[in-house]
């Protein structure tokens, strides 16, 4: 799981936020806050699908489903 | 819905949730939602119309049911007992024919039944036809069901088809065809309606399975409260809790349910209704003198069309409650966002994540996807916030000030999306002093661009929205 994490959170600071000084904390909310907007969203399950071979689905891509890169990680695990 | 409506399906819903045993719950439900598709359905001018919108708002939902379920109905005791419900309670109001002249479970009193129960006949016939084994496993069911959904979109949403239609049944009932306006064609909730519909039947078309009954079915698309203005609830999330029955909290959920039903009542009944009265409407647009009236005439506006919607949103969450089911919420304070983005992920929320799911994150997927081809940044935004725009503006009416309103979001989100990146990491390495004058600043510029977006909305010729435009800036 904590690797997970890490790698999610790297590809999200450096990819998607263009912030690579920035700390993510694991529970911290991602969508609800704003912090992730809808592109990134998209950006995000690309990512998702390329690094770990999972598809988080179009309807998924909201804060209902996932909101802190634990809950995202637990998804992968899950579906790994 | 009007405030006897408010209070009778207040009362409904209570005394369903009461009941004893979930099988009497449901049952009882299933019939509720039936018949309230009747009630709140308008009185239109054209005759039996009235009647045959809300008939058909529940044949296209069996018929719908039976596109995608992948159960045999005749093998499910479950949606035998659901159909015979669904078709008691039609036949059951086509009945009160006898009863009135007014229609006491209809707009007005039901046509006769020699011709209503061939159309209820075939639509039953239908739904158990696109569901024999023949068809089960095939799409063309689905994908016809979606078409037919969205022209009757197109055709309720363009006046001028609206107008042809309208024309077309005043001659067909042998009434004057001079008399027709689109205004004639207004088949009560359909809007959203649609939306549920269209929602289950792409999911199943991507392979989700929808494993649910046909009574449940229909009262996720018809659900009372959320019918005359939504929120537009996900399938999935609403059958599970619908299912899973009410928590042994009536007690709480009743007082908090009154207290949103409250709190809507207030907002959309006080405070929308006497902001009305200096708001700026298509009637009075052209009548500003003074600049400074204007400007309050629009903010006035701003602020009714807020507590309006956003009003009724809260009565249908509050109504869902007494019911034991938690509804979206659909609004999230988004006059106090500071950036279009945030204002669009807080305004109507359940349409716009609707959206999302079904057009933005698809499109942008495909056009992100494409590794041969890359499309520059900045085109992929522009490409998909104008579609995602554009086609809420169009939901609300396909008319050429809900284009440019469209538009505005689209262009406005495009910008912001620019530059949003650039600041957002610059606002987080400056002081917190710094961040919220920043913050203030960009919400004001964010409630004035969404502002004057609304003169598009209001005001439906464009002659007279670039006039006021003047008014303001002259």
């Amino acid at each position: 799981m904590e690797e997970i994490i890490d790698l999610l959170s790297e590809k999200i600071t450096k990819n998607l936020l263009k912030d690579p000084k920035m700390k993510l904390d694991p529970s911290e909310p991602l969508i609800s806050t704003g912090l992730l907007d809808s592109f990134n969203l998209v950006d995000l399950a690309l990512i998702v699908e390329e690094t770990f071979g999972v598809r988080i689905e179009d309807f998924e891509l909201n804060a209902d489903t996932f909101d802190t890169l634990e809950q995202l990680a637990q998804i992968i695990a899950e579906r790994q | 819905m009007q405030l006897p409506d408010i209070f009778l399906l207040a009362f409904l819903l209570i005394l369903i949730r009461l009941l004893p045993g979930q099988n009497l719950r449901r049952g009882a439900m299933l019939v509720c939602s039936c018949v309230f598709v009747f009630m709140f359905q308008p009185v239109l001018p054209i005759r039996g119309l009235d009647f045959s919108f809300p008939l058909w708002t529940i044949l296209l939902t069996v018929c719908v049911y039976g596109a995608f379920s992948r159960e045999n109905p005749l093998k499910s005791r479950q949606n035998l007992i659901d159909f015979a419900f669904i078709f008691g309670t039609l036949l059951l109001i086509s009945l009160t024919r006898f009863f009135s002249y007014d229609g006491i479970l209809s707009a007005s009193r039901p046509p006769q039944l020699r011709g209503i129960l061939p159309v209820i006949a075939a639509g039953a016939a239908l739904s158990f036809l696109l569901n024999t084994a023949a068809w089960r496993d095939s799409k063309w069911p689905a994908k016809l069901f979606i078409w037919l959904i969205l022209i009757i979109l197109i055709v309720l949403k363009t006046p001028q088809l609206a107008l042809l239609f309208s024309r077309s049944a005043r001659s067909l009932n042998g009434q004057s065809a001079e008399l027709a306006l689109s205004t004639d064609i207004r088949w009560f909730g359909f809007s959203y309606i649609a939306f549920r519909l269209l929602s289950i039947l792409i999911d199943t078309l991507k392979g989700r399975k929808a494993d649910l009954s046909l009574g449940d079915f229909l009262v996720y698309v018809c659900f009372p409260p959320a019918l005359s203005a939504g929120p537009i609830d996900r399938w999935d999330r609403f059958t599970k809790e619908y299912t899973a029955g009410p928590k042994n909290q009536a007690a709480a959920d009743i007082l908090s349910g009154f207290g949103q039903i409250a709190l809507g009542l207030f907002h959309k009944f006080i405070l929308a209704d006497a902001l009305a009265k200096m708001a700026l409407s298509a009637q009075n647009a052209g009548q500003f003198i003074h600049t400074g009236w204007a400007w309050a005439a629009l903010f006035a506006y701003a602020l009714q069309i807020f507590f309006d919607f956003s009003g009724y949103s809260e009565i249908a969450v509050g109504l869902g409650m007494l019911f034991g089911i938690h509804l979206p919420k659909n609004f999230d304070h988004p006059y106090l966002k500071p950036d279009l983005t945030k204002f669009w992920s807080s305004w109507h929320m359940t349409l716009t994540q609707w959206i999302r799911s079904y057009v933005f994150n698809p499109l942008t997927r495909t056009l992100r996807g494409n590794k041969n081809h890359p499309l520059p940044q900045w085109l992929i935004v522009l490409i998909t916030q104008l579609t995602t725009m554009l086609l809420i503006g169009l939901w609300h009416g396909v008319t050429l000030n809900f284009v440019i309103w469209g538009l505005w979001h689209g262009i406005g989100l495009f910008v912001h999306q620019l530059y949003s990146h650039k600041t957002a990491a610059w606002l987080r390495s400056m002081s917190s002093g710094v961040q919220k004058i920043y913050t203030v600043f960009s919400t004001l510029l964010t409630i004035l661009y969404v502002s004057l977006g609304w003169i598009w909305f209001v005001v439906p010729d464009f002659s007279g929205a670039l006039a006021f435009f003047g008014r303001l800036f002259g």
